[in-house]
């Protein structure tokens, strides 16, 4: 019987469903559907579902679900899927090293200072900041900003280095980080005049955290040099990972996570009017556990660009979606609205 | 005296009011603040929701958690007197737009007007028209005789200026999470020489060149930066942290621009101004903009590689 319920209900849903909005609701109104099982249900999402004006049947879902797939930029996209490697060791910080990189850029104190949350440490001198020990947060500037004190021919793959040994200084493995070193420019012009001058003045190595080889979009350390190599500002955060807490792996396919976006496309209501391509990578989004430690999950990102004023292509968008296990534990703080709700 | 416009639809939203209605209490501005910041972001757009809202080739956006998570990040509600939230169909052309430039512009307008607030924030479409080398911000609302698309770059037509002077026309800063709202091209023609008036203290602008990614993890970057910004930094933690690198392609390409007496106090102010530290940098006779070089986003030319 409940059987036969359920089979007579999606059948009159389903007949329903070949009505416009506007019929649905007359006939509804008319007394007509109670005829439609389904329209008389007690859950209000079916009933709303299907006198929404603008609902769409399972059809045109699954046909909207189809136009995305011509968009799809695979040889752009980014589906990597963690490797077997180990985990990165988290150790302490080193303030020993950390104090003698900032020492070689000018005379600089640290002075620890505690409160409830743990120490906190104050750096005094030529460079002022703060670092958060626990959280690997650090806020560091020069005050002379990026002016040389020497002539120095220093070399990209220098400040790479510098750079890996400060990371080390904080305990972070180098197998979590991917370097990315460029150059600081500024182009000026002086009233009136309308050609600018351009120049180099100075470098920065941005980090970026992988873990098995999956980026942590949300951290990243970012240092900063003059053009005599001198160490000019630390911004960037790099919490520790609880990764017994942590969601690392997916039985789920590269294929899979394809179909995972178009179904995320769909969800996302993403425009179809646009022929701007669409990529998919896989990510670890960070959630916080406490006030020091984060947990991680693997998710799918599928990214689109949004039509903009005048029908050009404007802002390009990620849509996240699951692609790893749903749960990260007893206490899984998704459940307590930690994640970021735009990402 | 704070006060609503009239004909408004919806009455602004503070941060995360319901949440903090107490601790707003507390803070809350007082009739002579002196540290403020405004906030607009612009989700809905009339593509999707029809007359009364702008612009009708517009996809919807995640704009609103963009202002949250930059107000948030600052922390200023604890830092400033007044923080100001408008979403949607509360922002309007008038907020963004100066009286000296257009009669109908109301920028220094407190509480929604962009030059009664020391920092601004603004996270919707941008635009550029390189033909006249406009960059334009794109509002909520649709109000009869009021630009839907005011430009902070120009060259028949200048909707924004700030920092004029005198009450009410203060601005300091204003970030931008939007397309081309730091558009190289603009800058090197000129076109944002002016946003800044001559008599006032409106001395960095940071925005995007070409077009902006909003990825996992850039709303977090974002918070990252307002706190990094404090003291110190305004201009270079912007570079920072909205940079997305990893070989991304196409790149979101963060600029700084900066207006001052000489290259000294403007990049002064990119290294050392922030939320509680604003520099006075003299007259407006220097223009300048910091960047990536060889950054390389969608519809802009590669910055320069230095």
């Amino acid at each position: 019987m409940l059987a036969f319920g359920s089979m007579y209900s999606a059948l009159t849903a389903g007949v329903f469903e070949l009505f416009d909005p506007s019929m649905r609701r007359f006939l509804l109104v008319t007394g007509i559907a109670l005829l439609c099982d389904a329209c008389n249900s007690d859950d209000p999402a079916l009933r709303d579902a299907l006198l929404d004006e603008g609902a769409e049947t399972p059809a045109e879902l699954a046909a909207r679900r189809e136009t995305y797939r011509p968009r799809l930029d695979l040889a752009r996209s980014q589906i990597e899927m963690p490797s077997d490697e180990d985990l990165p060791e988290q150790r302490p910080f080193d303030w020993s090293i950390l104090q003698a990189a900032l020492a070689r850029s000018g005379a600089t104190s640290i002075e620890a200072q505690e409160d409830a949350k743990g120490a906190r440490y104050v750096i005094r001198g030529p460079h002022s900041g703060r670092i958060d020990a626990a959280q690997r947060t650090i806020e560091m500037s020069h005050v002379e900003g990026y002016e040389s004190e020497f002539d120095a021919d220093v070399t990209q793959p220098m400040l790479a280095v510098s750079s890996t040994d400060i990371m080390r200084a904080m305990g972070i493995d180098p197998r979590e980080v991917e370097q990315e070193t460029v150059k600081l420019g500024v182009s000026e012009r002086a009233l009136g005049n309308k050609v600018a001058g351009t120049r180099q003045v100075g470098h920065k190595v941005f980090s970026f955290r992988l873990i098995r080889g999956v980026p942590v979009p949300a951290h990243r350390m970012v240092m900063s040099y003059a053009l005599d190599g001198s160490l000019r500002s630390i911004r960037g955060t790099w919490p520790q990972i609880r990764f017994e807490r942590s969601s690392l792996h997916t039985s789920v396919t590269a294929d899979d996570v394809v179909e995972l976006a178009l179904d995320a496309l769909v969800d996302a209501n993403v425009a179809t009017d646009s022929p701007a391509p669409i990529t998919i990578r896989s990510y670890f989004e960070a959630h916080p556990l406490d006030d020091q430690t984060v947990a991680i999950r693997l998710r799918g990102g599928v990214t689109t660009q949004a039509t903009g004023p005048d029908g050009k292509p404007g802002m390009g968008i990620e849509h996240g979606f699951d692609i790893g296990a749903a749960s990260l534990g007893p206490s899984d703080p998704l459940q307590h609205g930690a994640t970021n709700p735009a990402e | 005296m704070p006060h609503r416009l009239a004909g408004r639809s919806h009455p602004g939203v503070k941060y995360l009011a319901s949440i903090l209605a107490s601790f707003v209490f507390v803070v809350a501005p007082n009739a002579h603040a002196d540290t403020e910041i405004v906030t607009h972001c612009v989700d809905w757009y009339a593509k999707k929701h029809g007359s009364g809202y702008c612009c009708s080739t517009c996809d919807d956006l995640p704009a609103q958690s963009y202002c949250t998570r930059f107000g948030v990040g600052g922390d200023f509600f604890n830092i400033y007197d007044q923080s100001e939230l408008w979403v949607n169909q509360d922002v309007d052309g008038r907020d963004f737009t100066d009286s000296t430039q257009i009669a109908w512009g109301q920028d220094s307008n407190d509480d929604q007007g962009t030059d009664f607030a020391d920092v601004i924030f603004y996270s919707g479409h941008g635009s550029w028209i390189s033909s006249v080398n406009e960059v334009q911000l794109t509002m909520g609302q649709s109000n009869a005789g009021e630009s839907c698309r005011p430009t902070i770059s120009f060259d028949a037509t200048l909707h924004a200026e700030l920092g004029n002077g005198g009450s009410g026309e203060e601005a300091d800063v204003f970030v931008s999470v939007s397309c081309y709202s730091g558009q190289y091209e603009a800058w090197s023609g000129g076109g944002f020489d002016l946003l800044s008036h001559a008599s006032g203290q409106f001395n960095m602008l940071n925005g995007f060149h070409g077009v902006v990614w909003l990825e996992s993890g850039t709303n977090t970057s974002l918070g990252q930066y307002a706190a990094a910004a404090r003291y110190n930094g305004v201009g270079d933690a912007w570079l920072d942290y909205m940079y997305n690198g990893r070989g991304a392609s196409p790149d979101n390409c963060p600029t700084s621009l900066g207006w001052g007496a000489n290259s000294v106090e403007t990049a002064d102010y990119y290294n050392n101004a922030g939320w509680l530290d604003f520099h006075n940098n003299g007259s407006r006779s220097y223009y300048t903009i910091q960047y990536i070089c060889g950054c390389n986003p969608d519809d802009g030319e590669t910055l320069p590689t230095c």
